[in-house]
């Protein structure tokens, strides 16, 4: 295995943030800060989980609200439930989500381009139906589970834990991309027909990234399950496709790098925006989005190359 | 509960949903046909209708038929003002359909800021809401009129595109624009009438259909959901076949509805998409998907 990347210069300064993020929460010591970072890493999982998938492939995927949700949701059901442990809540949420991610992406990868897309964004749009039908069915409580249990007592260990899940996460990442299938996600990417020309079987590749990519973020919906204590429909809103996809784009596409300055930059803005203007936020930051698709496409991660 | 005593009821609704679905479509699928993109703010332009139509008659007092025609005028306004906008800066299809999405957005939070997102409101209805027996099934009149109204609409639309020399400019750009460009179609025009026409349509659906509902800021969805499923089963473009396929997606969401004691319309449609997708990609109308199905 090609274990370069450790030494690249993009790793080792993601790395540096997140550190500097964790050093930051124990020397200014406020908990709305700390609670910013740990935000900040939940939706930086969330943009790197979903640009590993759809950044390199051009296959652009607005169905990781709804694999959000279910990982969110399914932490609240085997907690109450069957009364798991927090290290086997959060496999299961990547479990289920990438299962779910398998079964979904098997279909809808028979479409490309805009219509792909389309497909996905159904997702989220019929998430809330799908839960409250499942759910009833199940006789779970549909307005979600309130009470999970915290990652730790201290927000600040609580922050630590999320960072490790960050880094191995990001390693991860690297390490598929400076490997075999790093090659042919971006041959996907580039030029799909060639890929095809040549014997290789993208779909299987694109239908184990996707499943793998849906998987992460259901580990965030998971996490931000334990961080706000609740997990509830709430996840499913298009909320979470809006901030993780401003990240991912500000960040630039494909560049893991861009999307951990730009994660920070973000939600901190918007958990602080958030306590002086309320909802005016969320309308911010939809009209910021506009702005950024419109005007800078590929992102600040130019700015840094 | 047996065959016969849901016999009556399914068709009935089947029936009166399936106009209704086809209103609401018919625009989506038209717009796609002569532009070739798909309008991610069709159905926020629908709820944009609704909130207009809550401030001017209910929040002004204004009468109820100015402010239908304010609330027209306004979200063709804001439909173009959103399409042409987009179109000065990309026209990248995904970067103009993630845009179109986003102004969704911004319109559903900015409702939700303005008129609140918890509470739904109720807007005033043309028609009365008593309800009236059609063999032997309870039928809303508002939806009845809603439908005969549709039926209406449809067959304008139908002669339009069919049987004027407009028409034939609209299907000729719909079949291929560059050819229509050089026999002297200005197709930036049609797809600016077609683009009005479309929001037209779908303001009038919203006034037919809201009063039935509740105006709420995520309200955008259901309409999307159904004008994309129909546009998909059609076959994307296809608009002459957005009547049956409104049919299919209205008899699967009535049967559902009787078979399955829980909301699962939009999820009824979301299947319905996949199996079409699987079985027929071409849609029953037979559109040219092969750059799109790998």
């Amino acid at each position: 295995m090609n274990l370069g990347y450790l030494k690249s210069k993009g790793f080792i300064l993601s790395l540096l943030i997140i550190l500097i993020t964790v050093i930051l929460s124990f020397v200014i010591n406020s908990p709305y800060l700390t609670l910013s970072f740990l935000i900040s890493d939940i939706f930086i999982i969330m943009a790197v989980g979903w640009d590993f998938s759809s950044g390199t492939t051009n296959y652009i995927n607005f169905g990781i609200s709804f694999f959000f949700g279910i990982g969110a949701l399914f932490t609240g059901f085997f907690y109450y439930s069957f009364h798991l442990t927090i290290p086997l809540l959060i496999t299961q949420a990547f479990l289920i989500s990438s299962f779910s991610g398998f079964l979904i992406t098997i279909v809808t990868l028979k479409v490309r381009g805009v219509f792909f897309t389309l497909l996905s964004l159904l997702l989220p749009l019929i998430g809330t139906d799908f839960i409250l039908a499942f759910w009833t069915v199940l006789k779970m409580p549909t307005i979600g589970y309130y009470g999970l249990p915290s990652l730790s007592n201290s927000l600040q260990i609580s922050l630590i834990y999320i960072s490790i899940f960050l880094i191995v996460i990001i390693t991860l990442i690297y390490a598929l991309y400076s490997g075999h299938i790093g090659l042919i996600l971006k041959g996907i990417g580039d030029d799909e027909e060639a890929m095809n020309a040549q014997g290789i079987n993208t779909f299987w590749y694109k239908v184990l990234i996707f499943s793998i990519s849906m998987g992460i973020v259901g580990i965030a919906g998971s996490l931000y399950a334990f961080s706000t204590s609740f997990a509830g429909i709430d996840t499913f809103g298009l909320e979470f496709l809006l901030f993780p996809m401003i990240i991912a784009i500000f960040g630039g596409k494909g560049k893991i790098l861009g999307s951990i300055p730009a994660g920070y930059i973000i939600i901190i803005l918007s958990q602080y925006l958030q306590l002086y203007v309320g909802q005016l936020t969320l309308i911010s930051f939809a009209a910021f989005a506009i702005i950024l698709f419109l005007f800078f496409p590929k992102g600040i991660s130019r700015w840094f190359s | 509960m047996n065959f016969f005593s849901l016999f009556f009821p399914i068709i009935i609704y089947g029936i009166l949903f399936g106009l209704n679905y086809a209103l609401i479509s018919i625009g989506f699928t038209l717009v796609f046909g002569v532009s070739k993109i798909l309008n991610l703010s069709y159905g926020a332009l629908y709820m944009t209708t609704a909130y207009m139509i809550y401030y001017f008659a209910v929040m002004n007092n204004l009468p109820l038929v100015i402010s239908i025609i304010f609330s027209i005028i306004l979200t063709i306004a804001i439909g173009l003002g959103i399409f042409y906008t987009i179109l000065k800066f990309t026209i990248n299809p995904m970067i103009f359909m993630v845009t179109m999405l986003l102004f969704a957005l911004l319109l559903q939070y900015i409702y939700s800021y303005l008129f609140g997102g918890q509470v739904g409101l109720i807007i005033p209805s043309l028609f009365s809401n008593i309800s009236i027996s059609i063999f032997g099934v309870s039928v809303n009149l508002s939806l009845l009129s809603s439908s005969i109204i549709s039926v209406f609409l449809l067959f304008i639309v139908s002669f339009w595109i069919y049987k004027t020399s407009f028409g034939r400019k609209i299907r000729a750009t719909a079949e291929d624009p560059e050819i229509a460009e050089l026999i002297g179609i200005n197709t930036k025009q049609i797809i600016l009438i077609v683009l009005s026409v479309s929001i037209l349509l779908v303001s009038i659906a919203s006034i037919l259909l809201v009063p039935m509902q509740e105006v709420t800021p995520t309200m955008w969805v259901d309409p999307f959901v159904i004008a994309f499923a129909v546009s998909i089963i059609g076959g994307l473009g296809k608009f002459e076949w957005a009547i049956p396929a409104a049919f299919i997606v209205s008899f699967a969401e009535v049967i559902s509805q009787y078979l399955i004691p829980y909301n699962v319309s939009d999820i009824v449609a979301f299947i319905i998409v996949i199996l079409f997708i699987i079985i027929f990609p071409n849609g029953i109308g037979g559109a040219k998907v092969e750059s799109w199905i790998s």
